[in-house]
């Protein structure tokens, strides 16, 4: 199945901007350097770190991976975003969005159920101290986005496009 | 099936990808496990099942002194020594109740508030500071000028929204990371200093 005509080409190539647009945001806000000048900053991706442990991101008993699952998780986005960009690997890049939005919306959810105050450091510091359900309302947006691209593909104006080739190329690649 | 192999493959690849580059990334810039507070649990109210007598007539009736040299820490000088803190992730040993706050306040004691600066202009414990993590993530300028502060040496008491609130714990490690040391987290927080009659006020800060 794909989405067909100058119209849904548009649509999909906005909607793959706009989720790379989030995607390396998140990743640059998770990954950027702390302020040399303010002492009581610490690195994002410490922030980050804490913030996994908080939400329970991980199992309690491995939660001595958070210090690195707060360096994969950036650089998923990034992969992503640019994958996204490039409108290549268009539905597998999909896919991992659908899969990563699903576990994060979940995860606010369970955090918000035990009444655990908590910032999800999400977007890094941009989303600091906002309500919880507004996250959730993002990254459900978010998953149905994902959800559009897995289905429709990425669109005329894409990598995977010019890759396909040949017209039967292209059809199978749009399988 | 082929085209099912194929996405899954690619599935893969992205996350072969990430996960090589974090790999690396993280080797090069590891993130100190001792800095982290891994108990992810709502943090327990201590002291205030103690502390009713002293509630129910406390003596605040004075405002709270500027911090003069006997205020400094001087008397538990082990406080003052700038050894770095020990990673004790599951415990934490500075956590204070009301009754210990309040006798912490009446000897004029620095409390911090480290909720956001619309919880703190809306009410706070007398004479507090606000510094907020919000406040840290966008370097406000004040910052430096309340560092000079609490670098005084006084006894610090930090408190935010309660027990299940972790915002003190975090600012504490971040002080302790600049030397600051002799500091306690109040972790009934403002809620309960409310709810107890005490000294509250309410605007920003002067």
């Amino acid at each position: 199945m794909s989405v067909r005509g100058p119209v849904g080409s548009i649509a999909l190539l906005v909607i793959r901007l706009l989720l790379a647009g989030v995607f390396a945001l998140a990743a640059w806000e998770k990954l950027k350097p702390a302020d040399p000048a303010n002492p009581l900053q610490v690195p994002p991706t410490q922030e980050f770190a804490q913030a996994i442990i908080k939400l329970q991101a991980i199992p309690a008993g491995e939660s001595f991976l958070a210090p690195y699952f707060a360096y994969v998780v950036p650089w998923t986005e990034a992969v992503l975003a640019v994958a996204l960009v490039l409108g290549l690997w268009t539905r597998a890049a999909a896919f991992v969005t659908a899969a990563m939005y699903a576990y994060f919306t979940w995860l606010i959810v369970a955090a918000i159920g035990r009444g655990t105050d908590f910032d999800c450091y999400c977007l890094g510091s941009l989303m600091r101290g906002w309500n919880p359900w507004a996250h959730v309302a993002i990254d459900a947006v978010a998953f149905v986005f994902a959800l559009i691209l897995l289905i429709g593909g990425g669109g005329n104006v894409a990598a995977d496009r010019l890759a396909g080739g040949s017209p039967r190329k292209r059809a199978e690649a749009d399988e | 099936m082929h085209h099912a192999g194929r996405f899954l493959m690619r599935v893969l690849a992205l996350g072969m990808i990430a996960f090589g580059i974090a790999t690396v990334h993280a080797m090069l810039r590891p993130i100190n496990p001792a800095m982290l507070d891994f108990k992810g649990a709502p943090l327990p109210t201590q002291g205030t099942d103690t502390s009713h007598e002293q509630v129910e007539n406390p003596d605040v009736s004075a405002p709270p002194v500027d911090p003069g040299p006997s205020a400094a820490g001087g008397e538990s000088p082990e406080r003052s020594a700038t050894t770095p803190p020990s990673p004790q992730p599951e415990a934490h040993p500075d956590d204070i109740g009301l009754e210990k706050a309040l006798e912490l306040f009446n000897m004029g004691a620095i409390f911090v508030d480290a909720r956001s600066k619309e919880e703190y202009e809306a009410g706070h414990i007398q004479g507090a500071i606000s510094l907020s993590l919000e406040a840290i993530a966008r370097s406000d300028p004040s910052i430096g000028g309340k560092l000079d502060l609490l670098r005084a040496g006084f006894p610090i008491v930090i408190y935010c929204k309660g027990a299940d609130c972790t915002d003190s714990h975090d600012l504490k490690r971040r002080l302790e990371g600049v030397g600051i040391t002799n500091m306690k987290v109040f972790t009934g927080g403002f809620p309960e200093w409310q709810r107890a009659g005490l000294l509250v006020e309410t605007g920003p800060e002067p």
